[in-house]
């Protein structure tokens, strides 16, 4: 487990067991359980790790009456669901994932088209994405603004992730209509008057030009034309920067997220 | 020498044997439905699910196998899984506590049970755990064993749902590395 995205994964199957998936995060989740084998491997994993905890219940003696409607269960002759069943048997409703705390790569301000992030060489490929970013694009499939259709994913995606791999953007690209989109996972918290700026690297990686503004509530997502991007370039980043700085000059606070994500220079 | 026996007792019960089956019931009903009683806070409702949960691992008993981990761990799962259903559909657990219905019982989990009359495993979570900060080792504890959610840990700590999330997500992450590294 090294990627990423297989981190990322991992502690979304760990929440899973832990049972604090909700709403619509658990009712998907659930969906790629039921044909994703590696998760389901994954999620058994999380059950073995966390499942000793049982021991520190303290016991407690059911009533007499809870065997016999067991016997009467499992011999149907009281076919009836009981409450609990019918109540098991609803559609969950819930809550949405949010995000976490302050990543700390700093990248100073010299007055001039910022080099790139020393992290750069550490950077996975997008060509190792696969699995998680194929669950991810079912996970972050959520509706856009009104009057939009549908972003409808076929490029390749990226996880843009801290230097411990926490994971704080998903970006995608829907080259039939030109669009990317960049999904807020669990990006770190932001004081007041500060946002969100994703970066692109130069093909030549020389410096980075900015793109947009991201959101900064976890689910939210942020939709804009693939002409923003800079054909042939793959190096991304995220820094957290002063509400109305200016971004001719590079990234002025920390640089909190980077990726790698391989622009198709022709879509069709 | 226990796992051993509710190893066969599982196997009987997907025979179709029902003996197995009381068996199993006599000796894990009173643990599970504890699991249960702790997330679920009140008896009746821990016993609906426990009912439920023994139907499930009737049924289910097949498919159980050494990868799942332990029996009990096997079943436990289920049972919590069972009370965490519970729990989703009544929105919270104040909603069912204000009934007046049903008993309450005491809601603090017992923490007190002497570490060498864990299993290995159990021994090994739980210096995992410890390893983990206060905040994060709280969340888990109280999520997995109590069943709350991440609404109710923010309540709870005071803390915005945006924190407790990556307490919960860098802890779990931890935690991953240290139990595997360990076992």
């Amino acid at each position: 487990m090294s990627s990423p995205e297989e981190r990322w994964w991992s502690v979304r199957a760990g929440e899973y067991v832990l049972g604090t998936l909700r709403g619509e995060d658990l009712a998907l989740f659930e969906r790629i359980l039921s044909h994703d084998t590696e998760m389901c491997a994954e999620v058994a994993r999380w059950e073995r790790r966390l499942g000793p905890l049982y021991e520190s219940a303290r016991e407690s003696p059911p009533g007499d009456r809870v065997w016999r409607r067991v016997l009467e269960r499992i011999r149907g002759s009281d076919g009836a669901p009981s409450e609990t069943e019918l109540e098991a048997r609803d559609v969950v409703i819930g809550t949405v994932a949010t995000p976490g705390s302050e990543g700390t790569t700093d990248s100073p301000r010299d007055g001039r088209p910022s080099r790139l992030w020393p992290v750069v060489a550490g950077l996975a490929t997008a060509a190792s994405l696969v699995l998680g970013l194929l669950v991810g694009l079912l996970l972050y499939q959520r509706a856009e603004s009104p009057g939009r259709a549908p972003l409808q994913v076929d490029g390749l995606a990226v996880v843009l992730s801290d230097e411990d791999g926490e994971p704080y953007f998903l970006v995608e690209t829907d080259y039939g209509n030109l669009r990317v989109r960049v999904t807020a996972l669990t990006p770190p918290s932001l004081e007041e008057n500060r946002n969100f700026q994703l970066w692109q690297a130069l093909p030549d990686r020389s410096a980075v030009r900015p793109v947009a503004l991201l959101p900064e509530a976890s689910g939210g997502s942020q939709v804009f034309d693939v002409g923003s991007l800079i054909e042939g370039s793959d190096l991304f980043g995220v820094s957290i920067e002063p509400e109305g700085a200016p971004t001719d000059a590079g990234p002025t606070g920390p640089v909190v997220a980077h990726g790698d994500f391989l622009l198709r220079a022709d879509p069709d | 020498m226990r796992r051993e026996r509710l190893v066969v007792l599982l196997e009987r019960c997907a025979e179709g044997h029902e003996s197995a089956l009381e068996e199993l019931y006599g000796l894990c009903a009173g643990q599970l439905n504890g699991v249960l009683v702790r997330i679920l806070k009140i008896e009746a409702i821990a016993e609906e699910a426990l009912q439920e949960s023994f139907v499930k691992i009737w049924e289910n008993a097949g498919s159980y196998s050494s990868e799942a981990g332990a029996p009990m761990t096997w079943m436990s799962s289920i049972a919590r899984h069972q009370a965490l259903d519970v729990l989703r559909r009544r929105g919270s657990r104040e909603g069912h506590e204000s009934t007046g219905l049903v008993s309450l019982i005491e809601a603090t989990p017992d923490t007190d049970k002497p570490l060498h009359e864990m299993s290995e495993d159990a021994q090994l979570l739980l210096r995992c755990l410890e390893r983990l900060p206060d905040a994060a080792h709280d969340c888990i504890v109280k999520a997995y064993c109590e069943g709350y959610s991440h609404e109710e840990l923010s309540e709870e700590k005071g803390a915005p749902l945006g924190t407790v999330k990556s307490w919960i997500r860098r802890g779990l992450n931890s935690l991953r590395k240290c139990v595997d590294e360990l076992s």
